[in-house]
C-alpha cells in the first residue's frame, strides 16, 4: 500500500498554553490605554517627564504624573523592532528574540550560594557570580545570560559594574543585567565598548541589555528612566520586568492585574521609544501572588503561571520580544 | 449603643458604621479612655490574635485597620482636649535605596491600630531623615523596613547618627523586612525586631511599656 503526501498540509508545531485569543487580548489592550490615558504613570524623573511632555504626554509636574495620548503608546509598540538580535561575543552566540520563539536563562539575582562541595550556605559573594558564569557559559541549553548573584563584598554603590565585569569575561553569551543606576549604566555601556570594538559598534552588536523593574502599580522610578535612557540612546535593548501582586500592589483580578502590568511595560517603552526610535525592547514579567497569610511573595502559583503565559501572549499581540518567567 | 459595639464594628470592618458610633457614644458623655481602649484598641488586638492564629488573613486585618483609624479621627480632638495620650510616636520608613514598602505599610497600619501615633517617612529614606522626623515629633520609636540585603546596612546608619546627636536613649529603634533576622538586630543594636505587623505591634508595646 502506498501512503503520497498530502497536497498543501495545513500543519501545527509545537505545544504552548493559548491562554487569551485576540478579542481579550485588544480588551487588555484597550483597558491599557484608558489608564494609561486618564489615570497615568507616577514618573520620578524630571528629564524622562519633559522628554514625554515634548512628544505629546501631558504631565502634571508638581504631582509627577505623566498621561500618555494612546496614539504614542501604540507608536511606540509599532517602532519597537519584532526581531531584536541579542549578541553575544561572537556572531555564533547571538539569538534572535523574535515572534514565540523560546529561548532559556538563568535567572537572578540570589543572595544565598549552597557551597557545591560542603553544601554550606553563605551571602553570595563575586567569587559566586564568576563561578556561575562560567557554568552557564558551559551549559548548551541556556542561551543567554542573565546576572545571576549579587555580589555582597564589593562596594555596593558600583555592585553592577562588578557583577557585569565577573560575567562579561566569564561567557561569551549575551548579557541581560540591572544597572541599578545611571551612574553604572552610563559605565556599563563604557564596559561593553571595550569590548565589542568601540561605542558605534554597539548599534550592530549590543551585547547587553538592561534590566529594569517598575514598582507597582503605575510607577517608575528615578533610576529606572535613567537607565532606560542611556541604553537607548546608546542602541541597547532594555528589558522592563514588572511585578504585579494582585491584591497587594495590583487588582486582585489576574485581567486587571495585567492591565497595570501593561501600562507599567509599555510607559517605559514609550519613553525608550521616544528617546531613540526604533531600539530593542524586550517586555518582561514575573508576577506572582502574594500569600494572603504570610504576605510573602509566591513565585511559583498557579497563577503565577496564568499571568505570565498571558503576558507572553501579549507581547506576541505586540510583537515585541519578551522575558517571562516560567518556572 | 456602647463602646462594645464600636469593639464589633472594627471587628466586622463596618468603615461606614464607625464614625457615628463614636460620635454617640463621645456625645453620650462614654469615657474617652474606655471608648479608645475597650473599643478601638481591644478590638484590633482580637483581630491581631485572630491573624496569628491563621483565622484572619491580611486583608481582613488592614478593612479592620481602617475602620479603627476612621473611628479613631473621629476621637481625636476629645484624645487632645481630655488629654489622653497614645500609647506611643513611631516614625516609620524604608530605608534608603530601597523601594519596598508594602511590608512597611502593613507594620504602619497594625501599629496605627494598636494606639500607636505613625509619621510614615515613605521609601528610600536617609538614616538622616529617620532621626530628624523623631527629634521633631518627640517620637518613641524608629520603625526601619528593608527587602534588600544591600540596604540593610543603611539601619546601622541610622543607630549610628543616634549615638552621635546624644539621643540614642531617647529613642527606640526596632527592624523588620524579609532579609532582616534578629541576630542582625542585636548585631546592630536595634532595640527589637519584629517578623511580620502583629509582631511589630507587641515589641512596640514591650518597648514603650
Amino acid at each position: 500500500m502506498k501512503r503520497n503526501a498530502h497536497a498543501g498540509w495545513k500543519g501545527s508545531g509545537g505545544l504552548s498554553l493559548n491562554i487569551l485569543n485576540d478579542d481579550e487580548l485588544y480588551s487588555i489592550h484597550l483597558a491599557t490605554l484608558e489608564v494609561m490615558k486618564k489615570t497615568g504613570i507616577f514618573i520620578d524623573n524630571a528629564e524622562a517627564r519633559q522628554r514625554l511632555g515634548d512628544a505629546g504626554c501631558d504631565i502634571d509636574e508638581e504631582k509627577k504624573i505623566v498621561k500618555f495620548p494612546p496614539y504614542l503608546v501604540e507608536d511606540a509598540i509599532r517602532s519597537a523592532p519584532g526581531t531584536f538580535v541579542a549578541c553575544g561575543r561572537n556572531p555564533e552566540d547571538d539569538v534572535s528574540l523574535e515572534d514565540n520563539r523560546v529561548y532559556f536563562t538563568n535567572f537572578g539575582e540570589g543572595i544565598v550560594m549552597v557551597d557545591t562541595y560542603t553544601g554550606e550556605r553563605h551571602p553570595t559573594i563575586k567569587q559566586d557570580a564568576i563561578d556561575v558564569a562560567l557554568v552557564c557559559d558551559a551549559l548548551s541549553n541556556i542561551d543567554v545570560y542573565e546576572r545571576a548573584v549579587l555580589s555582597h563584598d564589593v562596594p555596593q554603590a558600583v555592585s553592577a559594574l562588578h557583577n557585569a565585569e565577573a560575567s562579561l569575561i566569564r561567557t561569551r553569551k549575551h548579557h541581560f543585567l540591572g544597572p541599578v543606576n545611571g551612574f553604572q549604566s552610563k559605565k556599563l555601556v563604557e564596559m561593553i565598548s571595550v569590548i565589542v570594538g568601540g561605542k558605534d559598534k554597539l548599534k550592530d552588536r549590543p551585547l547587553m541589555t538592561f534590566v529594569n523593574c517598575p514598582t507597582s502599580p503605575l510607577r517608575l522610578p528615578e533610576d529606572l528612566c535613567d537607565n532606560i535612557m542611556v541604553g537607548a540612546e546608546n542602541h541597547l535593548g532594555n528589558m522592563v520586568l514588572s511585578m504585579v501582586m494582585p491584591g497587594a500592589s495590583g487588582p486582585v483580578t489576574l485581567a486587571g492585574d495585567l492591565v497595570v502590568h501593561n501600562s507599567e511595560v509599555l510607559a517605559a517603552n514609550t519613553l525608550a521609544q521616544v528617546t531613540r526610535k526604533g531600539v530593542p525592547f524586550v517586555y518582561g514579567d514575573s508576577s506572582c501572588t502574594l500569600d494572603m497569610r504570610t504576605a510573602n511573595a509566591c513565585v511559583g502559583t498557579p497563577e503565577a503561571a496564568l499571568v505570565n503565559a498571558a503576558t507572553a501572549r501579549l507581547a506576541c499581540y505586540y510583537s515585541l520580544p519578551s522575558f517571562i518567567a516560567g518556572g | 449603643m456602647s463602646v462594645k459595639d464600636i469593639y464589633q464594628a472594627v471587628v466586622d470592618r463596618k468603615k461606614n458604621d464607625i464614625a457615628n458610633l463614636v460620635q454617640a457614644e463621645i456625645d453620650a458623655g462614654t469615657d474617652i479612655s474606655s471608648i479608645l481602649n475597650d473599643g478601638l484598641i481591644a478590638s484590633m488586638d482580637y483581630i491581631g490574635d485572630q491573624f496569628a492564629e491563621g483565622k484572619m488573613f491580611f486583608p481582613e486585618m488592614l478593612l479592620s485597620a481602617q475602620t479603627m483609624k476612621t473611628g479613631m479621627k473621629v476621637l481625636k480632638p476629645s484624645l487632645v482636649d481630655t488629654g489622653v495620650k497614645s500609647v506611643g510616636t513611631v516614625i516609620a520608613g524604608t530605608v534608603k535605596g530601597d523601594l519596598h514598602d508594602i511590608g512597611k505599610n502593613l507594620v504602619t497600619m497594625m501599629l496605627e491600630g494598636g494606639g500607636f501615633s505613625v509619621v510614615d517617612l515613605g521609601f528610600d529614606v536617609e538614616p538622616m531623615a529617620f532621626v530628624n522626623a523623631a527629634k521633631e515629633n518627640n517620637a518613641d520609636i524608629i520603625a526601619m523596613s528593608a527587602l534588600l540585603t544591600t540596604t540593610m546596612p543603611k539601619m546601622g546608619e541610622t543607630i549610628k547618627i543616634l549615638k552621635e546627636e546624644g539621643i540614642r536613649d531617647q529613642v527606640k529603634v526596632i527592624i523588620g523586612g524579609a532579609p532582616v533576622t534578629s541576630k542582625f538586630a542585636d548585631e546592630i543594636g536595634a532595640d527589637g525586631y519584629g517578623s511580620d505587623g502583629p509582631a511589630a505591634v507587641e515589641v512596640a508595646r514591650k518597648l514603650t511599656a
